[in-house]
């Protein structure tokens, strides 16, 4: 039977490098992987030594574009370790600065990378002149969020104001206020995007799997929450160890992870709106309205559409705490150095993002453990792909190819950040 | 001609210069001062961590913008004048030597527009900062010209003395009362106590003689270990006037902006010319072209010595480096 | 003129400073109007083959694939711009340098023997660079300026000097006289002196100041009672591949 190969040798519009190698013989898939030559940087081992103060910095250099999110989940992994409690104002800065990222790194990938897929161009740049507004409208949401980090931690890449215990400075007051102008201005921007992207065809394509996400009572969960999933899960972030594991399949050359006792997860804005949607925002759940979109939802390329609704949610989210804040000049906790062991889970952009320390007494880092989001999500993707291919193996080589290029596109791989995803000869 | 404020008024006086001027006044900025264009006047600041000279020689201002095409130039100039409030002595005689420098042979139209329109409101020194010298160049406690108006702290109040028309119809406005003679001597007698407790001094006789000589002593070769070439000396001096000056282009490459900035002799590649010639590649050469250029060659140039005695370059030196010790070093003294 | 054709290629990194083009929303149309891009895979899907007229590449050099491929990207570019700590000095990966290799690979990978990773070094421990543009991440101003280099044929003015100088322009308090370790009196400046003016000490991530005087800063890191383990400690950072740097390094790790 004649065999088709799929080889994409460099994933384009992915933070970071991958390849995808797909062997189709008749309609059936014979080989199937994503594979990260994203080279080893070895995070988990050079943390080793470090002091506790030092860790979110490095932290913070697994990924540039979600950069805000290792660095929050790393100060509470080590808050925890060294037994410090951060003010309820540092808690609110916090998710604030988080929120940042959040909107920042959506607005990069649905208006950059990901929506080109859904007009027929292959970057911003030409969809640019074609669609002009919308290109306007994403430089717009996407300056929010870098302005917003910018605002709270001194510039948008590599935040600088962080520490265990709070931050070196605070915003003032007023400058909150007035950004306030801006979110709502982005909320405007917002509207007309999901109205552009409800008259787009969406790929149809459903594959039912466990979807985990932090959540909160009454609350979009950010940095903070329980672990639950579609599949039942419900548990404390200092479970994460015992009941989400990596484990090494033979056929792909990525490590992959899977609820214990079950199989793989997603993770990321679909699993969020999924787990969470009750928590929206009345303006979030109008989007979702425009959008068309009812949980729960297991089409991988409604993770588009989870991202706009998030952006909505994301900026109604900061406005409340903006609202809610009394700012009140505050210096950071001193730690004492201690012994200790900390875990935190928090929502990074792509998903749940998991942080683990042991420190020794003098406050250094004795053994680091992270997980990135992208990391459950490669395992994902390929079953994603291992039912769609079948379906459409009758096809020219290049339509399968681009089908399966955008799918993968709709997880907004981050594989800078994969910093566990091993590679073999 | 002098008057008394009660100190409950300064803010009067400050509203008051608001309403033509963009007034500069001492503010507290953590555990230091600066003079800032907002924020309540700290007039018993000991030091600030840029001169005041920054008001007419701002660190960064764009002298004109200019479209290549056409070669149409454009000048931009202030829409307000400044006014310094609370300059203390040292620093007033500094805009003094600034003055020779911007206004004498060679004149910069920029400092001396904000120069001629602006308005200075000094503070004589009832109480020696930490590193300051200024008596040795005869810089302070007291002022003694260049002010509009001068002030000096009598405890609930200021005496205000008059140095110019403009700071008399000032005070004309303001309508303050004229102080007593007992007010005027009181001031007279803080400030010659002031004086009399300067811990630090320079001993300008026979300095600049003595420095001819000195120029290639070995003491230049210990700082060049030390110094950490950071030039934050030259950065926070009242009397150093050197800029750089660059072009800033938009995307297109058509529209552009002439912009100056602080320059520092400190720096390795202040003196570096075309194909990476350096006049001054050691760091010792540095560190004695910012010493004698302040104690030597502009009394050769301009017949003064170019140091007020501030005390700012050593306070915050991270190495220390001192100019007072640097002379007695030389003068082969402690 | 002719648009110059632009390539932008990534190493071991984090996607930091390739992110800072991006991130210069106000003017992004006008520098996608002015220069070419042409190849940049994060970014684009039609990504075209060489020769560019300029390269810039971010991220280190970690493993024997990758020196390969830098000297492939190096021919294929007229003018190559090192972008970011990572690409100048090795990034904060070159930190692991000083730890046995054998050590640190098992720490994070099962299948550590099928590594081929080698001591990380900035892209010019392998190939000639035209223009080192450093930060961690690179500054967006410092980034328009060399793209206008680049469109003029000029070298653009970026601060050689230290840290401290900035940040007295913008009269910050001086945390290193408050007891503060900060290095920005041996840091090149180029960053406004960001971290110290937001209360955050400077850590050098742009490498070593033109005139860096190490040996006297740490002096007066010792004198401060800093011991010597952490002095080492913050040389190993994000340059510390660069010789002044790594001669602390070594002299006190
Ligand atoms: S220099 Fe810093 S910001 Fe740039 S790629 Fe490297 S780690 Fe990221
Ligand atoms: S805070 Fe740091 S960078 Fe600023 S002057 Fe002090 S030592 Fe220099
Ligand atoms: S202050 Fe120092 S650490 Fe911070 S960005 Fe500048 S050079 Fe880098």
């Amino acid at each position: 039977m004649a065999e088709k190969r799929v080889e994409v040798e460099y994933l384009t519009r992915v933070e970071g490098e991958g390849s995808l190698h797909i062997t189709i013989e008749g309609d059936q898939v014979k080989e199937l992987y994503i594979n990260v030559f994203e080279s080893p940087r070895l995070f988990e081992a050079f943390m080793v030594g470090r002091r506790f103060d030092e860790v979110h910095r490095i932290a913070s250099r697994i990924c540039g574009i979600c950069c805000v999110a290792h660095q929050i989940t790393a100060l509470r992994a080590i808050e925890k370790a060294l037994g410090v409690e951060v003010s309820e104002q540092t808690k609110k800065l916090r998710e604030l600065l988080a929120l940042s990222g959040l909107i920042q790194s959506h607005a990069l990938h649905f208006f950059f990378l990901g929506l080109p897929d859904l007009v027929g161009h292959e970057s911003l740049i030409s969809m640019a002149s074609e669609y002009p507004d919308v290109a306007k409208y994403g430089l717009f949401l996407k300056k929010v969020g870098n302005d917003l980090t910018e605002l709270l931690g001194g510039r948008p890449t590599h935040p600088v104001t962080t520490v265990v215990g709070g931050f070196t400075k605070l915003p003032k007051q007023q400058s909150l206020q007035e950004f306030k102008k801006v979110l709502e201005e982005a909320k405007g921007y917002l509207e007309k995007t999901a109205e552009f992207v409800s008259k787009l065809e969406i790929p149809q394509f459903s594959r039912q799997c466990e979807h985990v996400a932090l959540w909160a009572e009454n609350h979009y969960a950010v940095n903070e929450g329980r672990l639950r999933s579609t599949e039942g899960l419900d548990i404390p972030e200092d479970d994460y160890p015992a009941n989400i594991e990596e484990w090494h399949e033979v056929h792909s050359n990525a490590k992959h992870t899977r609820v214990v006792g079950r199989d793989e997860l997603l993770v990321g804005p679909l699993a969020r709106v999924n787990i969470s949607f009750d928590a929206l925002s009345s303006f979030a759940k109008e989007v979702a309205n425009t959008l068309g979109f009812k949980p729960v939802d297991y089409n991988p390329h409604s993770q588009h559409l989870a991202r706009i609704i998030e952006l909505a949610q994301f900026i109604d989210q900061s406005i409340d705490i903006i609202d809610e804040l009394k700012l009140k000049d505050e210096k950071p906790v001193e730690p004492e150095p201690r012994a200790g062991e900390g875990i935190a889970v928090t929502e990074a952009p792509r998903g749940i993002l998991y942080h683990h320390y042991r420190l020794n007494r003098m406050g250094f880092v004795e053994w680091a453990n992270v997980t990135t989001p992208t990391v459950h999500n490669v395992h994902a993707a390929e079953k994603d792909l291992l039912q769609l291919v079948p379906k459409i193996a009758n096809k020219p080589v290049e339509e399968i190819q681009r089908a399966c290029e955008e799918l993968i596109r709709t997880y907004d791989f981050c594989l800078s950040c994969s910093v566990h995803l091993t590679k073999l000869p | 001609m002098a008057f008394v404020l009660p100190k409950s008024e300064l803010r009067r006086v400050i509203d008051e210069l608001s309403k033509d001027y963009r007034v500069f006044r001492p503010v507290a900025k953590g555990s230091e001062f600066v003079f800032d264009e907002e924020g309540e006047p700290a007039m018993d600041y000991d030091t600030t961590i840029l001169p005041p000279k920054k008001a007419f020689l701002p660190p960064e201002e764009t002298m004109f913008t200019f479209k290549r095409e056409t070669f149409h130039v454009e000048e931009v100039t202030d829409e307000k004048p400044v006014a310094v409030v609370g300059i203390h002595p040292c620093d007033l005689r500094a805009l003094h030597l600034l003055d020779k420098v911007f206004t004498g042979e060679f004149v910069d139209p920029y400092y001396m527009r904000r120069r001629q329109s602006g308005f200075v409101v000094a503070i004589n020194c009832v109480k020696p900062c930490e590193h300051g010298f200024c008596t040795s160049f005869d810089a302070g406690p007291g002022a003694k010209e260049g002010y509009d108006l001068l002030l000096t702290d009598l405890g609930d109040k200021y005496l205000v003395e008059v140095g110019s028309d403009r700071g008399k119809s000032f005070v004309d406005r303001l309508g303050l009362d004229s102080a007593s003679s007992a007010d005027v001597e009181k001031a007279k007698e803080l400030v010659e106590e002031a004086a009399r407790s300067m811990a630090r001094r320079i001993d300008t006789h026979g300095l600049v003689e003595l420095l001819r000589m000195r120029i290639e002593h070995q003491h230049w070769a210990e700082l060049e270990a030390r110094c950490l070439s950071c030039g934050l000396c030259n950065v926070v001096c009242p009397t150093c006037y050197c800029y750089n000056v660059v072009d800033k282009l938009d995307l297109g490459l058509n529209e552009g902006a002439r912009i100056r900035t602080w320059d520092s002799c400190l720096l390795l590649e202040f003196a570096e010319v075309a194909l990476g010639g350096n006049f001054r590649r050691e760091r010792s050469a540095r560190i004695r072209q910012r010493i004698l250029h302040k104690l030597l060659h502009f009394v050769d140039q301009y017949g003064e010595f170019g140091c007020v005695g501030c005390g700012r370059c050593v306070k915050y030196c991270i190495k220390k480096i001192d100019p007072v010790e640097i002379v007695e070093v030389l003068r082969g003294g402690a | 003129m002719a648009k110059p054709k632009v390539a932008i290629f990534k190493f071991a990194s984090c996607g930091g400073c390739q992110l800072q083009l991006l991130n210069i929303e106000d003017k992004l149309l006008d520098i996608i109007g002015a220069i070419d891009i042409v190849y940049f895979p994060m970014g684009k899907s039609e990504n075209l083959e060489g020769p560019y007229d300029v390269g810039l590449v971010e991220g280190a050099i970690t493993c024997a694939e990758e020196i390969e491929r830098i000297k492939k990207v190096r021919a294929s570019c007229r003018i190559l711009v090192a972008l970011g700590a990572c690409a100048c000095y090795g990034g904060i990966q070159s930190s692991r340098n000083w730890m046995p290799q054998r050590e640190l690979e098992p720490k994070v990978y099962e299948h550590w023997e099928a590594l081929s990773s080698t001591k990380c070094f900035g892209i010019d421990e392998y190939v000639p660079v035209d223009l080192h543009l450093h930060g961690c991440p690179v500054d967006r101003e410092e980034l328009l300026e060399v793209i206008k280099g680049l469109l003029m044929g000029t070298r653009a003015y970026l601060r050689p000097h230290s840290v401290c100088m900035e940040c007295k322009l913008r009269e910050n308090e001086c945390l290193f006289l408050k007891g503060i370790p900060c290095m920005g009196p041996v840091a090149r400046a180029g960053c406004g002196a960001v971290c110290p003016s937001n209360g955050a000490p400077c850590s050098a991530c742009r490498g070593p100041a033109n005139d860096a005087n190490v040996e006297s800063f740490v002096e007066s890191l010792k004198e401060m009672g800093i011991p010597d383990e952490q002095i080492a400690r913050m040389f190993r950072r994000d340059a510390s591949t660069a010789k002044p740097f790594a001669k602390v390094v070594s002299m006190y790790g």
